[in-house]
């Protein structure tokens, strides 16, 4: 059965109208939360770094589903003013090194939380992140993958981790079977999600 | 067709990171499933779907 949501109307898709500039520190707050986090992510599409993003991973099913272990906040992105193709972070690394924010492996460290931003590098997500779904956290719109596009990027990533969480989306019933479909069909995913089915079959 | 960014690197090196993850000690995995746990029960209390009108990719679009 679907869990019913409240629906509040908003602009057309727009981080705010009045977003007041948001001072990055790089002391860790006392208390994390994601709101905190993309309050900074938001300042970063107002001031122009990135375009538009997609909350995806292991995270974004805290929307729809129970939530999965994970480290990372991943932060799918089309990053403006890419100059070269095998640097695609550079724009961000420009942005937030100079603010001082602490840096991990590939990631960042904001406001506490560990985020990976994944430029857009597939047809797949680049969909996934046209078409997220807007949310509200402490009166911070985050803009999150639509379930359909979390399970269709967790077939194609297909480690066994993935084929689990798939199950529990499926469980939770929180995906559009006809958009589900036509987004695996268009991506050539579809024989991925027949094959996963066989075997939950054959449990 | 529409030409992506490579981020090879950046999945590697995100792999890589996760594997140091894991050899982590327990208490330092704990601490930090613990404040992750918090972030997630507080948006999940605290988030609301926002009807923004998305950009619907149309069913015809060919992926090439």
């Amino acid at each position: 059965m679907r869990k019913t949501i409240t629906f509040t109307n908003e602009p057309n898709n727009s981080t705010s109208a009045t977003t007041p500039s948001v001072s990055i520190t790089s002391a860790a707050p006392a208390e994390k939360s994601l709101d905190k986090t993309f309050k900074v992510i938001n300042q970063m599409v107002t001031d122009g770094v990135i375009e538009s993003y997609a909350l995806g991973g292991a995270m974004a099913s805290l929307f729809y589903t129970e939530p999965f272990a994970t480290f990372d906040v991943d932060t799918f992105c089309f990053i403006n003013g890419i100059t070269n193709e095998l640097d695609p972070l550079r724009p961000i690394y420009d942005y937030l090194r100079p603010r001082k924010v602490p840096e991990y492996a590939e990631g960042f460290i904001i406001e506490g939380l560990r985020v990976q931003f994944l430029p857009v590098f597939n047809p797949l997500n680049d969909e996934g992140v046209q078409t997220a779904k807007s949310f509200s956290v402490n009166d911070v719109i985050i803009q999150v993958m639509a379930p359909e596009y979390l399970v269709a990027n967790m077939l194609e990533t297909g480690r066994k981790k993935d084929h689990t969480r798939i199950a529990q989306f499926f469980e939770a019933a929180v995906c559009d079977t006809d958009k589900l479909n036509d987004i695996l069909s268009r991506h050539k995913l579809k024989s991925k999600l027949e094959a996963l089915q066989k075997t939950w079959d054959a449990l | 067709m529409k030409k992506y960014p490579d981020v090879s690197q950046i999945l590697a090196k995100k792999a890589l990171s996760r594997k140091a993850l894991e050899q982590l000690p327990v208490n330092e995995k704990i601490k930090i499933m613990e404040t992750l746990s918090k972030v997630a029960k507080q948006a999940r209390r605290d988030a609301k779907a926002v009807n923004m009108p998305s950009k619907q990719v149309p069913k015809s679009t060919k992926v090439t």
